[in-house]
């Protein structure tokens, strides 16, 4: 016993350490349910759901639980479901931003006959379909009360209820179904009930508030495109559901496809039966022919129900769950939903279905920076809080927007008197919404226009060498550039002084074809014609200017080139017009240089000069030269089929004879004379034009240079297809 | 307006292009050219030609030549200054194509006499000159480089 406390006292700091540790993960640590339980307790804290979890029992949820579902997360309850939260700390069940889960499932008979559904004090947020009893599904009843549901992202249904398996009549049990003071708020989508009469399911929807949610659908408003709908069917007749005392307000139909404000959309129903009951309820309005305009039934369809819903109430009750229902201006007047907001409000009163604590209320204030962007503007409003039991006015104290664009506010973080959730309120956003499409519109056909521009395919992604040069889709045709060329061509050789532009030059005078090989690479041929010239006397160099030579030739030359364009040649954009690329080619040039004596001009390569023609071991040099050459170019495109620029190629050839004169030894007189030469003062003087003592040196000394050339000039070009 | 100014530079660039690549190189005239060969053309290590005596014809007859008069030498500086290999000093001119007209002070005898050769030929190795010679015959001289 001893040793064994004092082992225990030995590694009693090892032993708090390793308690701490469970402690901390049991404290903040999140559990991931997965798979099938046959019964599940999920207790307080949290818990991440990324795939089906099937309960085939009884699922209970504790309060406190908060159960964060990823992407396919869903929870498929096959029996009871219990999920008590309390007023003060409540379930949570929540999407993950941008990878929203799914929501429970309802599904299938329970083998045990008095298994209930029950949701109280529970938060469902940012999901896709959050409850959804499904086909054939049967408890003994439903309860759900006192829940939020709040920013569901599902365009499907926030609550979908289908039928019961019961056979027509001849069950006699039923299950009733209870919807009481929930929040419905900030949604995107309806509750629907398929048969909201019905033999099997006894419905009550009373209660609730449903605020400021956004039904989905088309330009047509329809049945479906309601925040409340169903079926009442003749066939049915045992019980008429019970909706009452619930508030309607700032629903709204939007367009799918231009996400504006549509039409107001309260209650749909279909069927057979002549009227269903809608009296007792807050409508959003106590204009009737404004709220008839909520209400798809008969009045729109002459084949649907007509909805009864006089007498309706002129305010919510303050039973309901505390919200916004009415926004006037500041002298009382009805502030229209559909207000263009550019002069910024002076203030703004609130009215509710009970007293509202707004201190802790972020007031913003959103409008557009200009008249056509998609630039925003979010401010914070500073304001006066002036209660008045139900009604709340705000008086605004500092006015933005000087330059009075189109802008909504927003209030959002109102608590209720037991510190619960409020829904938001918003004043000018129908307007916003639709100056937004407009400016959506505008972008969108600004995008249209530069792909247009472009050569129809989308710019690379720049982050990555394989996507340098990316695939161009486009005809053959519409790949092909022809340019003209002009310029000087400099001779740089053994003729040739270093100071560049000391030397001659000489028109310069091309033809381009230019073919579009990927997005930043592209091959080129160019024909040219231009002459090459220089002399010794032109040299700052006393033995170039002893040895006083001279040549001129004209060149024929076919060049091919692969250039790096370093803007992307499939578009053409405003702000891409200068575009530079770089190149690398081969040359193939006709070459014939001459010299003039005694006022003749002769042809120096059959004249041998330098001692070709004098040895029988020796033969002429080919005119004909293999080269290389670096490119440069600048091109600004004009419009999508012209462009001009400047260019500048710089040669080297691989014959040294471009200038008559290479590496050979200056040749004997006598031998010239000797020799079968057909002009041979010509040659003499040619091959020694100073006739210096040469004994021992080559005709290419001092320099040694070998031969090349540099073009310059500018260029047009023009794209001939599209 | 953008695309005046954009034409407008385009046909500036042309033009320097233009004057710039097609201007000419002045040719020599064959005056020039024969004085050049004569003389040199005055750059560097070029300001002057000499011309050995390799052989001589007297109304087309060979004229043989010792060793000691093939060594006899004519310098011609592109100054105008002559001299030769006998001391003698002078100037020499060609106002016309072919016509070498020598001023020469004879270093012996201080005597300064003129005489125009005909340029019968020359080019960058030999120079063939004709003169009429004191007896009424045709002197001709062929001369060879010696730079």
């Amino acid at each position: 016993m001893l040793h064994i406390l004092y082992i225990i006292k030995k590694h009693s700091t090892a032993i708090m350490i390793i308690a701490l540790v469970c402690a901390a993960t049991k404290s903040f640590g999140q559990d991931t349910l997965a798979g099938n339980y046959p019964l599940l307790t999920i207790k307080s804290g949290n818990h991440i759901i990324k795939s089906v979890v099937t309960i085939k029992g009884r699922l209970d949820i504790e309060a406190g639980a908060k159960i964060e579902l990823i992407e396919a997360g869903v929870i498929v309850c096959e029996g009871a479901l219990n999920m008590k939260g309390e007023l003060n700390n409540k379930i949570e069940i929540f999407g993950k931003s941008n990878m929203e889960g799914v929501g429970i499932v309802i599904k299938d008979l329970d083998s045990n006959m008095n298994s209930s559904i029950d949701i109280r004090y529970v938060t469902f947020k940012n999901l896709q379909l959050p409850l959804f009893f499904d086909f054939g599904w049967k408890r003994a009843a439903v309860n759900i009360s006192d829940n939020y549901f709040i920013n569901n992202i599902g365009k499907v249904s926030i609550i979908q209820v289908l039928n019961p398996p019961f056979n027509f009549n001849i069950d006699s049990s039923y299950i009733d179904f209870k919807v009481k003071n929930n929040v419905f708020t900030g949604n995107n989508a309806a509750l629907y009930f398929e048969d909201l009469k019905s033999d099997h399911v006894n419905y009550e929807i009373s209660n609730n508030t449903i605020v400021g949610n956004n039904v989905y659908g088309f330009k047509n408003y329809n049945i479906s495109t309601n925040v409340l709908y169903g079926r009442v069917d003749q066939l049915f007749s045992r019980f008429n559901p019970k909706i009452e005392r619930n508030s309607f307000a700032f629903n709204y139909l939007v367009d799918n496809i231009t996400d504006t404000i549509v039409h107001l959309a309260n209650f749909g129903v279909y069927g057979t039966d002549k009227t269903i009951d809608f009296k007792n309820n807050y409508l959003g309005s106590t204009n009737k022919a404004l709220i008839q305009k909520s209400i798809y039934d008969q009045t729109l369809n002459y084949n649907a129900p007509k909805v009864e819903f006089e007498p309706f109430l002129s305010t919510p009750s303050e039973n309901n769950p505390s919200h916004v229902y009415e926004i006037n201006n500041l002298d009382n007047s009805y502030l229209e939903d559909s207000i263009i907001i550019k002069d910024p409000l002076k203030g703004l009163v609130l009215k509710s279905n009970t007293s509202l604590n707004f201190s802790k209320v972020k007031f913003g204030y959103t409008y557009f920076k200009d008249d056509s962007s998609l630039k925003i503007v979010d401010t914070t409003v500073t304001y006066d809080v002036q209660p008045n039991g139900n009604n709340t006015k705000l008086t605004i104290t500092k006015n933005l927007n000087a330059l009075k664009k189109i802008g909504y506010y927003n209030i959002g973080d109102i608590i209720d008197p037991k510190g619960g959730y409020v829904p938001e309120v918003k004043a000018g956003y129908i307007a916003y919404l639709n100056d937004l499409r407009r400016r959506k519109l505008i972008a969108e056909s600004l995008k249209d226009k530069k792909k247009e521009d472009s050569l129809k395919m989308p710019p690379p992604p720049a982050d990555s060498i394989k996507n340098q040069f990316q695939k161009i889709e486009a005809p053959l045709k519409s790949r092909l550039e022809f340019g003209l060329y002009s310029g000087l061509a400099i001779f740089n050789g053994t003729i040739s002084q270093s100071s560049l532009f000391s030397n001659d030059k000489n028109l310069f005078n091309g033809f381009n074809i230019n073919y579009t090989i990927f997005s930043n690479l592209s091959a080129s041929m160019t024909i040219a014609s231009f002459k090459l010239s220089n002399s010794d006397a032109n040299s700052n160099n006393n033995e170039q200017q002893a040895r006083g030579m001279s040549f001129s030739t004209s060149m024929l030359g076919v060049s091919t080139s692969i250039n790096y364009d370093f803007v992307d040649n499939r578009l053409y954009t405003k702000a891409r017009k200068i575009r530079p690329s770089i190149g690398v080619g081969l040359d193939v040039n006709s070459f014939s240089p001459s010299g003039i004596y005694n006022g003749v001009e002769y042809k120096l390569q059959p004249l041998g000069t330098g001692g070709q023609l004098i040895d029988s071991t020796k033969k002429a040099y080919s005119s004909l030269a293999l080269g290389y050459f670096f490119n440069f170019k600048i091109k600004y495109q004009i419009n999508r089929f012209n462009s001009i620029g400047l260019h500048m190629s710089i040669h080297k050839s691989l014959s040294d004879y471009l200038d008559d004169v290479g590496p050979d030894l200056y040749p004997s007189i006598d031998k010239i004379v000797n020799s079968k030469v057909e002009n041979k003062d010509a040659a003499i003087y040619f091959s020694n034009p100073t006739s210096r003592n040469f004994v021992g040196q080559y005709r290419n000394s001092p320099n040694n240079a070998k031969d090349g050339y540099i073009n310059f000039g500018i260029f047009y070009s023009r794209r001939l297809f599209k | 307006m953008k695309l005046k100014n954009t034409i407008l530079l385009l046909l500036l660039f042309s033009s320097i292009i233009i004057i710039i690549g097609c201007s000419k190189t002045v040719a020599k005239t064959p005056l020039e050219f024969q004085k050049e060969l004569l003389a040199g053309t005055s750059a560097y290590l070029n300001t002057q030609r000499t011309w050995q005596l390799d052989s001589f014809y007297v109304d087309g007859v060979n004229f043989p030549l010792t060793a000691l008069q093939k060594g006899y030498k004519k310098t011609f500086n592109y100054d105008g200054l002559y001299s030769d290999s006998e001391m003698n000093t002078g100037k020499w001119e060609i106002q016309t194509l072919g016509k070498l007209k020598q001023t020469i002070i004879y270093k012996t005898t201080n005597k300064q006499d003129s005489s125009v050769f005909d340029i019968v030929s020359i080019n960058a190795a030999r120079l063939n000159l004709n003169i009429k010679l004191s007896n009424g015959k045709l002197g001709s001289y062929s001369f060879k480089i010696s730079n």
